[in-house]
């Protein structure tokens, strides 16, 4: 069983998610508009570029916009979870010798007692933001079965993974339980709003972009105060 | 004269309870031999030791083929104690040696741990029980 699920069934997932957003992107760019957007952003290099990067960068940064500053609580459990979510998958020990072995890249890995901290956190952060789901009027309207479908299948590997380090009796049933839940995660993360992993990206560079040579850029230096 | 034969016959039931004790418990230990790998040696470890199950790897050496050297390297001195050629190896490459000489019989074998299921050979406490 864990042979064919970190197997076959691994690689066809990493490829799924790697190709799947790849795919995400280019469609992101070709649905943008002839006129309005592509050739627009095409001139202006000197304020299109910087007004990507700080995009990308300020929302990147706790409370590094007002729009982050305007919600601090929701902005703190999002930080939360996305430290965990970025860090882990990538630094955790299993995961670096997995990563060595498979590619030869050795990455350094997270000390065990920090990924702890950082699974706790996210999987603290995962609760309360499905709760302010609850809670908030607004967000109850907005949210959607797949909304609650990707908190699910993002709590999945945090907390299968937790068990897996801590349970003393039932480590192969957690451990297999991570390893499809991180597979469902990647084989469902571009066909979902979990593609936001690209689309953030793709989404603040344009708008980076559009604030820096349209909408009165050239007025602020190329570069939106976000 | 009651008190010298009860005192005798303590003395020759304690006598084969020790000389019992000693001819059985070597076989007790050998019929689940876990032994602990200590090659290499690691300063800091991130890992708890792996507990490593040697009679299991026995059985199933002995119903195929019966050769030790599917483990152990031949050397000048004879069939080595430890994994392969891992003390051949540079000292940074030799866990990534383990990891990768383990994991690659297992998926021939179709039978233990793959590489993702670090706890079933880094164990310890309660799960070294179940290994059992």
């Amino acid at each position: 069983m864990m042979q064919l699920l970190t197997g076959p069934l691994f690689v066809a997932s990493l490829l799924i998610f790697v190709i799947g957003l790849v795919v995400r992107a280019v469609l992101y760019i070709k649905g943008l508009d002839a006129k309005l957007e592509r050739v627009a952003y095409s001139y202006h290099r000197e304020r299109s570029v910087p007004g990507a990067a700080m995009s990308i960068i300020k929302w990147l940064i706790p409370a590094g916009t007002a729009g982050w500053r305007t919600q601090p609580v929701a902005m703190v459990l999002f930080f939360l979870l996305h430290f965990g979510a970025v860090l882990l998958p990538l630094f955790l020990l299993g995961h670096t010798v997995i990563l060595e072995q498979c590619t030869g890249i050795s990455l350094p890995a997270l000390p065990n007692n920090v990924a702890d901290i950082l699974t706790i956190a996210s999987l603290s952060a995962l609760a309360l933001l499905a709760l302010r789901r609850i809670l908030s009027p607004v967000l109850r309207q907005l949210n959607s079965f797949q909304d609650w479908l990707i908190l699910a299948l993002t709590f999945a590997p945090f907390f299968t993974g937790f068990m897996a380090m801590h349970s003393a009796s039932s480590y192969d049933l957690w451990i297999q339980l991570h390893v499809i839940s991180g597979e469902l995660f990647l084989v469902l993360a571009p066909f979902t709003k979990l593609s936001h992993i690209v689309l953030f990206f793709m989404s603040r560079a344009q708008l980076g972009i559009d604030f820096a040579i349209k909408r009165g850029g050239d007025t602020r230096g190329g570069v939106f105060p976000w | 004269m009651h008190s010298i034969t009860l005192r005798k016959t303590c003395l020759y039931c304690c006598s084969f309870l020790l000389l019992g004790s000693v001819f059985f418990l070597p076989k007790i230990a050998l019929s689940d031999e876990i032994l602990i790998v200590k090659t290499p040696a690691v300063e800091s470890p991130s890992m708890p030791k792996v507990m490593f199950n040697h009679d299991k790897h026995v059985n199933f050496v002995e119903s195929h083929d019966g050769d030790c050297s599917r483990c152990h390297a031949m050397t000048s001195a004879g069939l080595s104690t430890t994994v392969l050629n891992v003390k051949l190896q540079k000292k940074s490459n030799q866990i990534p040696y383990l990891h990768m000489e383990c994991t690659r019989c297992h998926a021939q074998a179709g039978a233990g741990p793959s590489l993702a299921e670090c706890r079933t050979c880094h164990v310890v406490g309660a799960r070294l029980e179940a290994k059992k």
